[in-house]
């Protein structure tokens, strides 16, 4: 069972994740990922170092979004584990600015599903998935 | 007092109850309240075999719903109670993708109010769940400074 001490930590992986990639740190991102952590997206990338790449390329193309001040919210966080590893899921909506008129909108709607371990004394994502659609009942992680 | 691990298992469940609707988990969603448990929402559900009933007619209905890939959103969660029964309130919107536009949009907001109980074997379940939507009084908020 998880300790209330990994499950906050957990909570902060997850706080963490959203803060680094909307201010553009793309190092703490990928560092929230396990060295062999797998992200799969639109595309799938294997090892921090193709993610940290992968993050990169999302920030050059930023500039061309229609939106500006992207924020990643997550809710709904479920987390299932022991003292080494866990399964989370949680919800994620991303708020933007538009360009072009100024008002704020949820441009991006998903769910994540997550494989956590911890290294070196740090919880960091082993997998995470992202689905845009609605996912099977599966993706909620089973009660321990 | 509501201990650590009370509150953590009750924020749990208000998590689970969203992922389990919004995943058609009906059977799981209704196993959030227990076998006696109440959900007034819109029209009143006694026990949980009609909330599961009432569940299933919902998912039926998302085809003809304006949206697609429905999310309910919790926040504001606020919990008072002992180790054996608690009273809860939160916010709540549905997320949702318009199927004309695609636009994602918020298409339902409200409240809820809770009646939750530990049961012997340790889990908190909703003995009472109240959907509104219009702000109840502040008299209604739980437990008070």
């Amino acid at each position: 069972m998880l300790s209330i001490e990994d499950r906050l930590a957990i909570q902060q992986l997850y706080a963490r994740y959203c803060a680094c990639m909307d201010t553009g740190d793309m190092k703490g991102w990928a560092h929230c990922f396990t060295v062999d952590g797998e992200f799969v997206t639109y595309t799938t990338h294997k090892g921090r170092d193709n993610i940290e790449a992968y993050g990169a390329d999302v920030m050059a193309r930023r500039q061309t979004n229609p939106w500006t001040n992207g924020q990643h919210w997550n809710n709904n966080l479920i987390v299932e584990g022991d003292a080494l590893r866990a399964k989370a899921a949680c919800y994620l909506v991303v708020i933007g600015k538009m360009k072009d008129s100024g008002e704020f909108r949820m441009v991006i709607q998903g769910w994540y599903s997550d494989e956590l371990e911890k290294e070196n004394g740090q919880w960091k994502f082993k997998a995470r998935r992202v689905a845009f659609d609605t996912p099977s009942p599966d993706f909620i992680p089973k009660k321990a | 007092m509501l201990s650590i691990e009370d509150r953590l298992a009750i924020q749990d469940l208000y998590a689970r109850y969203c992922a389990c609707m919004d995943t058609g988990d009906i059977k799981g969603w209704a196993n959030s309240w227990t076998e006696d448990g109440v959900f007034d929402s819109y029209k009143y559900h006694d026990g949980r075999a009609r909330i599961e009933e009432y569940g299933r007619g919902f998912v039926e209905r998302w085809p003809q719903m304006k949206w697609t890939n429905g999310q309910h959103w919790n926040n504001n969660l606020i919990v008072e109670g002992d180790g054996r029964m608690a009273t809860g309130l939160c916010y709540f919107v549905v997320i949702g993708k318009m199927r004309d536009s695609g636009e994602l949009k918020v298409c339902v907001q409200g409240l809820y109010q809770d009646d939750l109980v530990k049961l012997p074997a340790g889990e908190w379940k909703f003995t009472r769940r109240k959907l509104t939507e219009t702000m109840p009084g502040p008299d209604q908020i739980p437990g008070k400074f």
